[in-house]
């Protein structure tokens, strides 16, 4: 599976699942990181993440929220997608985030924030696992949580609530 | 992370600072459990006020303290000291921790109780 890219990204139905990812807004301040899968790897993204919208301007607030949204997908990625222990570190596994902004054709902007793993996706209440508290922080993070389980991975996609353009006056 | 487990005259604080997440978390349970081992009788003060990011695994252990907290009867609830930073309080709230635990602002309120 190739990293997702904002071309792949656009209105394609999913073959599994989903209502698919919403099409057509124009994306723009495209990034993307590949981390290896291993328990440091969800620090390493809050701080990709949080670097990525002080360098956008998203709002604080806002700001906070998607970077534990973003820490809670990482985490499943690594504890549940590819089973790595805590004292594991050379899994071969990557997690892939791409980050956009897309723009809204009434002028606000929203983040678009995807976590790609090639592990399995396992559901969320099967044992004693942190997920479920993972699940509800990044839904109330986000606008919308989407979850693509593919045959060869899981996309986790987490879309913001729309927030004004930055340099707009009142 | 950071944490170490402080005794007082009636209360035990569990200082943490830093981030709480999948990798950090395990070390916190090992303080919580240390400091319930050391607790006779004394009320448990879980100190948040330096930490600044609060994950899911940390949100478990320190359900799992409320808990165990609950099944050791004659204890106190537990109490979290937070201060205003939202990245603590707000996953705190949204996974209901706040209504399991005594929450306070400063330590001195929190060494005090209600």
């Amino acid at each position: 599976m190739a990293p997702p890219s904002d071309q792949h990204e656009r209105p394609v139905p999913r073959a599994h699942g989903g209502e698919g990812i919403t099409p057509g807004y124009p994306r723009t301040c495209t990034s993307s990181i590949s981390l290896a899968a291993d328990w440091v790897a969800a620090s390493l993204a809050r701080d990709a993440a949080e670097s990525w919208l002080r360098a956008n301007r998203w709002p604080p607030a806002q700001s906070e929220e998607l970077v534990l949204a973003v820490s809670e997908a990482v985490s499943n990625s690594v504890e549940h997608g590819y089973l790595v222990t805590l004292d594991q570190v050379n899994h071969p596994g990557l997690v892939t985030l791409t980050f956009h902004v897309e723009n809204l054709p009434d002028g606000f902007r929203r983040v678009v924030i995807s976590v790609g793993d090639r592990g399995a996706w396992r559901e969320p209440d099967d044992g004693p696992t942190h997920r479920g508290h993972g699940l509800l922080l990044m839904r109330s993070a986000t606008d919308r949580l989407d979850i693509h389980k593919t045959a060869t991975g899981t996309e986790v996609h987490l879309v913001s609530r729309p927030v004004p353009p930055p340099t707009r006056r009142a | 992370m950071n944490v170490r487990v402080v005794e007082q005259d009636v209360a035990v604080v569990v200082q943490v600072d830093g981030a709480i997440d999948g990798l950090t978390a395990p070390r916190l349970r090992d303080a919580l459990r240390d400091a319930f081992d050391r607790l006779s009788g004394r009320v448990l003060v879980i100190d948040l006020s330096s930490v600044r990011f609060l994950g899911s695994p940390g949100l478990r252990a320190l359900f799992d303290a409320a808990s165990e907290g609950v099944k050791r009867g004659k204890t106190a609830p537990v109490r979290v000291v937070v201060d205003e930073k939202r990245p603590v309080i707000r996953p705190m709230e949204v996974v209901g921790l706040d209504g399991v635990v005594e929450m306070y602002h400063s330590l001195a309120d929190a060494i005090v109780g209600p």
